[in-house]
């Protein structure tokens, strides 16, 4: 295509430019936007931040701008003093600027000032945003909605142990160790613990502890020192969906006394600083503890007590024991000296009584015996005399019934019998007193009483009648 | 069981051991044997808040594993 007309070096073109903007935009601006980049050099101290605006989360417009080292402090002090949010990637702002042209760095924004309250404004609504979609999740109370830990003993610490959180917070958990005895253990997870990158860093650190969650009770996130600055972190959606939705309670000590963020809202619970989180985590020790130790005292208190009030019931018990034992004693004894003066005169008695008794009896005895004794000689003179007539009588009828047997034996003598007329008749030397034991013809001797003769049987004349 | 369940019993046992000596349910001859047993008892508890049973190697073991 032929040239037709003036051209211009790259340089007039550039310097036409920034006539025209000089011309047109001749004082500064209020702008709103996002900074994407900070783009902060430590070195010069300038800034050369990337801003954007998004709708719907896509840029639709994007500006290079520059904030030299002297504006930079002084914005970012008043940042941290009104956000408690440093100038950093992510926030947005309302600023002051000039709009500049430069032919070889081209277009860009000279910040001269910013309005620390729109960002506050915008981070207000960031968190508020934050919540209403955990809300709309059903995210926001699921943390707290985990049962109470009923021992949090074993810790995962999410710090940075430089920090002076990390130090109060160990401490306090060492002196309850020492002074009480409390088993504490904890394992940190290091993270960075404000400004943008602990969205990062504390999200793979939840990734790390889910792994080995099973050692332990809670999860303890934990920052404190350096100041109050670099909270908005805690305001990040991610975040916070990372932490409520963790297994295991989530506490919180990250020292930011008003104003809540989101992350100490969802938090299982939440203490103002490091140092009251881990006073909180000695309390449940104590809430354990102290019953325990009550339990202790009041036993060793009430077997004071029972032993004392059983040695107290003994002592009384001795002491009724001795007075009813001697009171006892002395009824006993006046007892038993009544018994033995009345034993002692009932053997009196007795014995002068049966004395008496013996006596009369002795002398009744004697008395008796002495009659007897009469009496007795008496019937054997008496029986003596009897026996003696009797005999004699008895000898003079023997005399008598003698004499007379033997004058009639005299009588009977065969002499007797003979002298008075009969005779014995034998026959062969047998006495016949019967004729049929005769044998005629046949000897039989004759005996009288004076003389003997023989004869001879011619006739016998049997009678049956006795002479 | 648990170092939870092994506390609660042993610290409801002992306040029902307690609960009785205060109501003054034991005598001087159980005294002896129920100081004993909640001895027992608070030393099992007092060492459920002293120690951890915490093995080190097993949660390196388990960070380890990508």
């Amino acid at each position: 295509m032929p040239v037709s007309g003036p051209s211009y070096s790259l340089f007039e073109l550039c310097e036409n430019i920034k006539g025209v903007l000089r011309s047109t935009y001749t004082q500064t601006y209020w702008v709103r936007a996002e900074i994407n980049t900070l783009n902060h050099y430590p070195a010069s101290g300038h800034c050369y931040p990337d801003l954007v605006e998004k709708q719907n989360g896509s840029i639709v417009a994007q500006m290079r701008a520059n904030l030299w080292k002297g504006d930079y402090q002084r914005i970012n002090s008043t940042f941290l003093n009104v956000l408690k949010e440093p100038l950093r990637d992510g926030i947005k702002v309302l600023m002051l600027v000039e709009i500049q042209f430069h032919p070889v760095y081209g277009l860009s924004l000279h910040i001269q000032d910013m309005d620390p309250a729109f960002s506050l404004g915008d981070l207000e609504q960031e968190k508020q945003r934050c919540i209403q979609s955990l809300k709309e999740e059903g995210l926001f109370s699921k943390n707290r909605t985990l049962s109470k830990p009923w021992l949090p003993q074993r810790i995962a610490l999410i710090s940075d142990a430089s920090s002076k959180g990390y130090g109060d917070f160990t401490k306090v958990l060492a002196e309850a160790n020492k002074h009480w005895g409390y088993a504490f253990y904890f394992h940190l997870f290091p993270a960075v613990l404000q400004g943008e990158r602990a969205v990062v860093t504390i999200q793979e650190q939840l990734q790390k502890i889910q792994k080995v969650k099973g050692h332990f009770d809670v999860v303890a996130l934990v920052r404190g020192g350096g100041g109050e600055v670099g909270m908005a972190c805690y305001n990040n959606l991610e975040l916070n969906r990372a932490l409520t939705t963790f297994p295991l309670p989530v506490l919180t000590g990250i020292g930011h006394a008003s104003n809540l963020t989101v992350a100490e809202q969802i938090a299982w619970h939440n203490a103002i600083t490091p140092t009251k989180l881990a006073e909180w985590l000695v309390q449940q020790f104590h809430n354990l503890s102290v019953p325990l130790q009550k339990c202790e005292d009041a036993l060793a208190k009430k077997s004071i007590e029972v032993v004392s009030n059983a040695r107290q019931e003994l002592q009384h018990a001795l002491r009724l024991l001795a007075a009813t034992t001697r009171s006892r004693q002395i009824r006993h004894l006046a007892d038993w000296q009544q018994a033995v003066q009345h034993l002692s005169s009932s053997a009196r008695y007795l014995t002068k009584h049966h004395n008496n008794q013996l006596e009369r009896n002795r002398q009744q005895m004697a008395q008796g015996m002495t009659v007897r004794i009469r009496t007795e000689t008496l019937n054997l003179d008496q029986s003596l005399r009897q026996l003696n007539s009797r005999v004699k009588q008895t000898l003079a009828n023997q005399h008598q019934t003698l004499d007379f047997l033997n004058s009639h034996v005299q009588h009977l003598s065969p002499e007797h019998v003979l002298k008075r007329g009969f005779s014995i008749v034998t026959q062969g030397g047998k006495p016949l007193n019967n004729t049929e034991d005769i044998h005629l013809n046949q000897q039989i001797e004759i005996r009288m009483f004076r003389g003997e003769l023989s004869a001879q049987p011619i006739e016998i004349n049997h009678s049956n009648e006795p002479l | 069981m648990s170092t939870k369940e092994t506390y609660k019993d042993s610290f409801d046992e002992l306040q029902k051991i307690v609960a009785e000596m205060e109501s003054g349910e034991i005598g001087v001859d159980e005294l002896a044997g129920k100081v004993k047993r909640a001895s027992v008892l608070i030393q099992k508890c007092k060492e459920i808040l002293s120690k951890t049973e915490v093995d080190v190697q097993k949660i390196l073991d388990g960070l380890d594993q990508a």
